[in-house]
């Protein structure tokens, strides 16, 4: 390996102010351009209205960006922030890291909550949140040293490209003998070559003696890091945190209520999903088996090779041990794989650990792609962390860009010899490799399913209406790994979502298909209002919401509103006013977000985006394509037309009950868009009202302007 | 016993969509065909979470 060099560029000495009620009180400012260092208040209506983290990160980015930014403008900003409970090690789940950008899938906010030690440490140095703006041409590592009270900017030279060595040297450079005072965001050479770029956040892990990453993955937040050519971000704190680093309001309360929940962990996980030793990879199964795993480019729910992929594998993969993201979590859900040897690319027959895999990336890089080999999967996730690619958005522009070879839109030529069948392992970790080179077809499958859609259609007369019903991206992000065919409130919790279909806003699939607690529109309007608005609270705190309800008490079900899992909210509500005493019932928690949520949906206004017309989805996600998807399902389609639409099926060829499916289907999406609209305070154009934004208290001169430039006035 | 079996005697009302016995997950379309081996432990299995 080459010899490392670190250059001082520029240093910035503060004090470090002393934490209160869990906020450092003041924000780290960097441009890039002519490396200016600054240090800002965070006032205390910042607090009130946006609360931290996610919040912290919009308010920032709001004030510095204007309607014509674009995300690879040099005021496009980068934030990170943690939150108010952000860094309790007690309480499960406290540690995340919020990053938001505007998205270069997307050009609107995008935002992504990771695990990693980056920004709680970020806040206990000084900082609650992190603004990067400008762009450098040569490579830089920014450190925050909260030990010594100083800010370096460094020029770098001869850092490892890929995330995993880049973030071992650093964290060896910056440890001064103790590895786990380091944290490292990092992307990779793949997300300056794509659109979907992820950031990699290192947590030392002291019983593997390794640095460890949580990816915060969607809408092309890497993209921008590299694209401002910042090589890496380390953060240095002290790590023997305690209860009282956020020097809580009431101790006393805080130590009580974060016991509880940490104790039922403990005592539950092992009766319910073992997520402490088995993480996210039961659902594999469990949604292969209600045909809402999906297969070959979301076409079908289940395969017959599924179990190949499922829990009773990886149970044996995963190396066994506490695995934490952040201090103390009792879920410790973020397993990986030990020694395994790829057999592509820079790391050919070398021994890695392997971070992962989570359900999403087997989904998305395994079945989507009609993959069903785990040792591919793993190989993948490997090469996509290090890369520094979106495992998600990587499988569902792969497997869309796999359909349309199969139905010869493409041509073998076009993609450069990869004959793309799904299936063919080779071409998958070839297409990844191609990613991280910014090479061949790969780069072309980097820039996303919606600009591949342009790209085939203009360079290969591919037919653009097929195409836009089976890529699967809405807002420009692609999907996440669940069918939604069948669960119209699913698809209101993709359609509806404001960065694009990520479920971290609203997954409800198993509580509309299966335990059918929403049958009407209403209810289902309902919960497409409470489930994002309690999510986006997780963002605004600094906390993991796995938690909350997938481990849940015994006596659930006894309770009214068992989907809610209110005992856990009225935990949440007191942790919240424990630590910044601000005395909270849980529903002041779903108030807290809707402000922020509402605030988001202008900011997408803001930059182009926000209304009716980019709440649509394409019609795969909604039901059947194509004939073959239709006689799949035959026996489940031909009996909703008969009951739902009152029509004799009988003697009608596929292609016209598809069509009538069809017809039926998008105006049941639409009734339900106006039901969700009109719950949350919006017009029938989604745009929030001004009797909204003036509730909850975000009615400042700009928004109301921008309401009345789209023609929303008292 | 199938699972179908056990959770009709239970007076499963609340619909469980998946169960685990020891550690093999079983889900509610799979529930009638699965039979529980002699001194299995089970657990219902809430699914209210998933993503
Ligand atoms: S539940 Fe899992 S992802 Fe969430 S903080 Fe704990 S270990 Fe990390």
């Amino acid at each position: 390996m080459t010899d490392v060099t670190l250059t001082l560029k520029k240093s910035l000495r503060y004090e470090r102010p002393a934490i209160d009620k869990g906020y450092a009180n003041q924000t780290l400012h960097l441009d890039l351009a002519g490396l200016e260092l600054a240090v800002a208040p965070v006032t205390a209506q910042m607090k009130d209205l946006f609360i931290g983290g996610k919040g912290f990160d919009l308010w920032l980015l709001w004030n510095a960006v204007a309607p014509t930014t674009r995300w690879d403008d040099p005021e496009n900003a980068l934030c990170i922030a943690c939150g108010p409970l952000g860094g309790t090690p007690a309480y499960p789940g406290s540690g995340k890291s919020i990053a938001a950008t505007l998205s270069p899938l997307t050009g609107a906010p995008i935002d992504s909550n990771v695990g990693g030690y980056f920004g709680p440490y970020l806040k206990f140095a000084g900082f609650d949140a992190l603004a990067i703006q400008g762009a450098s041409s040569e490579p830089l590592v920014v450190v925050v040293d909260g030990i010594d009270q100083k800010v370096e900017v460094f020029a770098a030279a001869g850092l490892p490209a890929d995330a995993y060595a880049l973030s071992d040297v650093l964290t060896a450079r910056f440890a001064q003998g103790k590895p786990r005072d380091v944290s490292v965001v990092s992307a990779g050479p793949g997300a300056r070559h794509t659109f979907f770029g992820c950031l990699n956040f290192s947590w030392y892990d002291p019983k593997r003696r390794r640095a460890r990453y949580k990816q915060a993955g969607r809408g092309g937040v890497g993209t921008v890091f590299a694209h401002k050519g910042l090589a890496a971000l380390v953060a240095r704190w002290d790590a023997g945190i305690s209860i009282d680093t956020n020097r809580p309001a009431d101790r006393e309360r805080l130590r009580k209520v974060a016991k509880q929940h940490a104790k039922e962990i403990v005592e539950l996980d092992p009766k319910q999903n073992e997520m402490a030793v088995i993480g996210t990879t039961h659902l594999v199964t469990i949604m292969d088996d209600h045909d809402l795993l999906p297969t070959h480019n979301f076409r079908f729910g289940s395969h017959r090779e599924a179990p190949n992929l499922g829990q009773a594998v990886f149970r044996r993969l995963f190396d066994p041990g506490y695995d934490g993201c952040w201090m103390g979590c009792t879920v410790a859900c973020s397993h990986g794989v030990r020694d395994f040897v790829p057999v592509s690319g820079p790391y050919a027959g070398r021994k890695v650990f392997v971070d992962g895999p989570e359900y999403e990336t087997i989904a998305g890089c395994g079945s989507n792609l009609g993959i069903f080999d785990p040792h591919t999967v793993i190989e993948l996730n490997f090469y996509c962390d290090a890369y520094g690619l979106d495992t998600i958005s990587v499988g569902t522009a792969l497997a869309f860009a796999m359909e349309c070879f199969e139905l010869g839109l493409i041509t073998l030529e076009y993609t450069g010899g990869l004959a793309l069948y799904f299936g063919n392992r080779a071409a998958a970790l070839e297409i990844v490799h191609q990613m991280g080179r910014g090479e061949g077809f790969g780069k072309i499958v980097g820039q996303g399913v919606r600009r591949m859609k342009a790209l085939f259609a203009a360079e290969q007369g591919a037919d653009p209406k097929l195409m836009g019903d089976i890529g699967m991206e809405a807002k420009g992000l692609e999907f996440s790994e669940y069918m939604t065919k069948e669960s119209l409130a699913q698809q209101g919790g993709y359609g509806l979502a404001l960065k694009g279909p990520q479920h971290d806003e609203a997954w409800l699939i198993f509580l509309d298909m299966v335990h059918n607690f929403m049958p009407t529109f209403e209810q289902k309007a309902e919960a497409l209002h409470w489930f994002p608005m309690f999510r986006t609270w997780f963002s605004l705190c600094g906390l993991c919401k796995l938690p909350w309800n997938d481990i849940i008490p015994e006596d659930n079900k006894q309770t009214p509103e068992p989907a809610k899992v209110m005992k856990h909210v009225a935990w949440y509500a007191e942790y919240f006013s424990s630590v910044t005493g601000r005395e909270s019932a849980p529903e002041e928690l779903i108030r807290m977000s809707e402000a922020v949520y509402n605030f988001q949906r202008v900011f997408n206004l803001r930059m182009g985006f926000g209304r009716r017309e980019h709440d649509s989805l394409p019609y795969r996600a909604i039901g059947p394509v194509t004939e073959l998807e239709y006689e799949s399902r035959a026996g489940r389609y031909d009996q909703q037309l008969a009951a739902l639409c009152k029509l004799d099926v009988a003697g009608k060829s596929t292609a016209e009950k598809l069509a009538l499916l069809r017809r039926f289907r998008e105006q049941q999406y639409e009734t339900l868009k106006d039901a969700v609209y009109q719950r949350r305070g919006w017009t029938p154009d989604g745009v929030p009202t001004l009797a909204t934004v003036k509730r909850l208290g975000i009615d400042f001169p700009e928004v109301v302007a921008l309401l009345a430039a789209h023609g929303v006035r008292a | 016993m199938s699972v179908a079996d056990l959770l009709e005697e239970y007076g499963d009302s609340h619909g469980t969509p998946v169960v685990r016995i020891n550690d093999q997950y079983v889900s509610r379309p799979n529930f009638a065909d699965t039979i529980i081996p002699d001194e299995a432990e089970l657990f219902l299995i809430p699914m209210i979470a998933g993503g």
